[in-house]
């Protein structure tokens, strides 16, 4: 085999290799992610609309800020009233698309009491940028 | 040897970087997110290494020179 037959095969068998490694380490990470630990914990409905976010606690209270304690699990549903939108809160690293027609679940835990930006990352119109809420975490 | 050289340098290089720009992990989700993330930027800044310094090392090695 010539010197450069062995060049690319290396290169075809590492790429694999290290994409391969990616996949099989993400599997798990992302079942984490996706599994609410504990189903029994208080759901709280996010409605994504067009320009604005609607929370909905489990007593029925809709409010415009995302309030939780801090250490509890809440289990999210996230609707949408019209486009799709997307729930992004950049310090949880979570992000999850809101559907018209679809219920999208996930769920949140915040180690640390304080105030999180959260946006709209996903273009949903004129005024897709003024889109934005609060998360406190007491 | 000097190509493996360059490349070495070029990964120490670009490893500095690694934190640049992440935010704090707050929840167990954002932590297990960040250790993806390290995994997939060691392994990205390893390829940039290769093809960069292997492209550095042509330049050098193979430059017009004056005769």
């Amino acid at each position: 085999m010539k010197r450069v037959q062995i060049l690319e095969l290396a290169t075809i068998i590492g790429a694999v290799i290290i994409l391969s490694y990616i996949a099989i380490i993400s599997v798990p990470v992302l079942q984490f992610i996706d599994t609410s630990p504990d189903s029994s914990a208080p759901t709280i409905t996010v409605v994504g609309k067009q320009w604005a976010w609607e929370f909905i606690y489990p007593d029925g209270t809709r409010s415009g800020e995302l309030v939780i304690n801090h250490g509890e699990i809440v289990n999210l549903e996230l609707i949408s009233d019209d486009v799709i939108h997307s729930l992004y809160i950049r310090n949880l690293g979570f992000k999850l698309d809101t559907m018209p027609g679809r219920t999208n679940k996930s769920w949140l835990v915040v180690e640390e009491p304080g105030e999180y930006d959260i946006q709209c990352a996903e273009f949903c119109g004129l005024n897709h940028w003024a889109m934005r809420a609060t998360l406190k975490v007491l | 040897m000097y190509w493996a050289l360059i490349i070495a340098l070029l990964f120490i290089v670009l490893i500095q970087f690694e934190g640049y720009n992440a935010v704090k992990p707050i929840s167990p989700q954002a932590r297990e997110i960040l250790s993806i993330y390290r995994i997939v930027y060691y392994g990205g800044m390893a390829v940039s290494s290769l093809f960069l310094g292997s492209l550095i090392w042509i330049i050098i090695k193979f430059r017009e020179t004056s005769e």
